[in-house]
């Protein structure tokens, strides 16, 4: 039978995710990070694309970097963390489109800065690039997950682990709440059951979106206050998209929209920037390299 | 209170001829009919367009027949249509899953290479406008399309319209007053048909067509709610979705192929859809009811094997495909002649059927879809092996009987595993004893 290939539905070669992810250990150092842990679990099985963007976004990272005289090697972790956003929300049937969506997302942290910080989170972008294109060239599929409580949870710890190491738990838990009380108000307000919004909520993506993309330090606003802000605008939005447009993938379109105001609320509630602190070389000392350092400029 | 179907068709592009047994050779098919009370729902969709046909096989007298279905705009009459139950039935039978057979080769020859709610006696006549306005309900257009009185309603709230349609004669299971509430603060108009005895009389149909409607809206989404208030335990639903550029997903439910391309005995022939929804019921179960199923995704231009040829492009133009016409001139203009067929060719319509069994409590809200550039080919597809049956000559010959063994037990555990059934019973059905069967693991080792 004639079939084109799809990248991110079916089963790929498990050997290619492998060596990539052995590379990935060697260069990041990272350990028995619960990032790769999760691409150990939830990646295995998936295909070629996915690697794609992992090693794509990390060449970008090591490129550019060596381009701008930065001194990145850190970051090649954040790549990392983009290169598994894409994985795990964009889908694709042209495999350049995988790398392009890496490209743009690490290219945007080259191009878009204000005052040393990132205007867009990096796999966001890259995301929102993509479907603007339309289904023809890309899309997320959100519903895909499935709502069992299990998967909820385990990324929920999955997500509080990684976010506490950042110190950004407190933009993940004010938009889960903002939206909650979004969904649960509307339901209030047309008369549907409880299980509606409840549904909704149960969905892998928007944990995803909530622990591992807005949650980014390092494109989000300075003060705790902004913070609040910026997560409350970015589910305006996502009800608007969502509820007022009525196009799927409000959450990410949202996010791109309100990046656009985070250097005014920096402006309005001014704080110390957030870093990627630097890892040394000493053993074990991979492990606790993302942690928030006295600002550097 | 009389059960209504509701029945959406999707598009279809280019017709083909026979095509090659590559897939098997085909034997049965697993068609909308084995379920019982099923509402099948086609749906056309490119950009915001989308055209709606909704069939039902409803039995009982057509004066019980009635459909209260939200829709997002108000439809002129030009965009209700009545359509054929055989276009239906045909995109039905092309996508159904399928049975297939192969015969084994002589192995010593060396292989070569290759909402309906439902409504109790009408009582006729228009409602009165006053009234209507009266209890906040607007009539915004009414029609009779064929054989059907079709009245598109807005509301301000609830219970004024569901007091109209009380009072024109529409039985309103209680709880649909909730539902229909949050619809019209969504906006929503309420699209309402019925029959109309004396056109039906004059038009001589003995059983009711399929409804179309074409519309434009950004909301890709089929209204599952108010089905589900009345319902007597979970129902079934097929939707159709017919779509320009690629497979249609879900967005807030999982879609999750069937299982397919399995071995199974040869007993499975003489009752596949028996089989086929055994193996539904239990994909059911083992999802917790909460996933929506895929059974069928395929490029409309050829089917391999075909449980039925392709739709024809006048039959998928009946049932919605608007760009056709836009395709055909194209090809016109550039001197393809599409009347010859081409086998494998790609075309620019791509079938999406979904099978789900719901109730409100597994599936809370309306199905949401979107449109995916994925044309990946998926199908329901059930393999039958004939073993080669002829004296064993050669040594090959002699290798080949005795891995029939192992085959016949992976047949039986696949039988076993899709549906439930019992496995002794199945290997009594095919007249097989496994030799170690029975046995524990541990049992086979030092044997």
């Amino acid at each position: 039978m004639e079939t084109s290939p799809i990248y991110k539905l079916d089963g790929g070669n498990a050997s290619d995710v492998a060596q990539s992810r052995s590379a990935l250990l060697s260069n990041c150092r990272i350990g028995r990070s619960p990032i790769l842990w999760l691409q150990q679990t939830w990646i295995r099985n998936r295909c070629a694309a996915d690697h794609v963007d992992v090693n794509h976004c990390g060449a970008v990272q090591l490129l550019l970097a060596s381009l701008t005289r930065t001194n990145s090697a850190l970051d090649v972790r954040s790549a990392l963390i983009t290169g598994l956003s894409l994985c795990l929300l964009l889908r694709t049937n042209i495999i350049w489109c995988a790398v392009v969506a890496a490209a743009v997302a690490i290219l945007s942290k080259f191009v878009f800065r204000f005052r040393g910080k990132h205007l867009f989170n990096p796999a966001n972008i890259g995301l929102v690039t993509l479907l603007l294109a339309g289904p023809r060239v890309a899309w997320c599929s959100a519903g895909q997950w499935g709502s069992t409580i299990v998967l909820t949870f385990f990324l929920v710890c999955l997500g509080l682990l990684v976010v506490h190491r950042a110190r950004r738990a407190d933009i993940s838990f004010a938009f889960l709440v903002g939206y909650a009380l979004l969904l649960f108000g509307r339901s209030a307000w047309l008369g549907e059951p409880w299980t509606i919004p409840w549904h909704r909520l149960q969905s892998g993506a928007l944990l995803l979106f909530a622990f591992f993309m807005i949650s980014d330090p390092r494109s989000t606003p300075n003060s705790w206050v902004g913070r609040l802000i910026f997560a409350w605008l970015v589910v305006l939005g996502t009800g608007f998209v969502q509820f007022g447009l009525n196009r799927p993938n409000g959450l990410f379109f949202s996010l791109a929209l309100v990046s656009f105001l985070v250097p005014l609320i920096d402006l309005l509630f001014p704080a110390v920037r957030y870093e990627w602190a630097l890892a040394t070389d000493t053993p074990g000392a991979a492990n606790r390299s993302i942690s928030p350092n006295p600002p550097t400029s | 209170m009389t059960t209504v179907r509701l029945l959406l068709c999707s598009l279809v592009y280019l017709s083909s001829t026979n095509l090659h047994a590559f897939c098997g050779f085909y034997v049965a098919k697993a068609d909308t009919k084995i379920f019982n009370q099923a509402s099948k729902v086609v749906m056309v969709r490119d950009d915001d367009r989308t055209v709606l046909t909704l069939a039902n096989d409803f039995q009982g007298d057509a004066r019980d027949f009635a459909v209260v279905i939200p829709v997002p705009a108000v439809l002129e009459k030009d965009q209700i249509h009545v359509g054929e139950n055989a276009l239906i039935d045909h995109l039905d039978a092309y996508s159904a899953p399928r049975l297939v057979e192969y015969w084994d080769a002589d192995p010593c020859t060396p292989p070569m290479p290759s909402m309906m709610m439902k409504q109790s006696a009408p009582t006729g006549g228009a409602a009165d406008g006053e009234r209507a306005e009266a209890l906040g309900v607007k009539i915004e257009a009414q029609y009779t399309v064929g054989e059907y009185d079709i009245v598109i309603l807005s509301a301000e709230q609830s219970n004024g319209l569901e007091t109209w349609l009380r009072e024109n004669g529409y039985k309103i299971p209680p709880g649909a007053s909730n539902v229909l509430d949050s619809y019209i603060k969504q906006n929503l108009r309420f699209f309402v048909a019925r029959v109309n005895l004396q056109e039906k009389e004059k038009l001589g149909f003995t059983y009711l067509r399929p409804l179309q409607m074409a519309y434009e809206s950004s909301k890709f989404m089929l209204p599952i709610r108010l089905g589900t208030v009345n319902a007597n335990g979970p129902q079934e639903l097929f939707v159709f979705a017919l779509s320009r550029q690629g497979r249609v997903e879900t967005t807030n439910y999982r879609t999750v192929k069937l299982n397919s391309d399995l071995e199974v005995p040869l007993f499975v022939r003489d009752d596949f859809s028996h089989f086929y929804r055994s193996m539904f019921d239990r994909a059911v179960q083992r999802e917790d009811m909460r996933v929506v199923f895929l059974e069928y995704a395929w490029d409309m231009g050829w089917c391999d094997p075909c449980a039925a040829e392709p739709l024809s492009n006048e039959e998928l133009r009946k049932l919605g495909v608007f760009w056709i016409e836009d395709t055909e001139s194209a090809s016109a203009k550039a001197g393809i002649n599409r009347a010859i067929p081409r086998p494998y060719a790609g075309t620019n319509v791509f079938i999406t059927r979904f099978h789900l069994r719901y109730d409100s409590a597994h599936f809370p809200e309306d199905l949401a879809f979107q449109q995916t550039g994925d044309r990946t080919n998926f199908q329901g597809r059930y393999i039958l092996r004939h073993p080669w049956t002829g004296e064993a000559k050669c040594e090959a010959a002699r290798a080949y009987l005795k891995s029939l063994d192992a085959r016949y037990r992976t047949e039986a555990e696949n039988l076993a595993s899709l549906t439930g059934w019992d496995i002794q019973e199945i290997y009594k059905k095919m007249n097989f004893q496994p030799t170690n069967g029975n046995k524990k693991w541990w049992q086979k080792i030092w044997q």
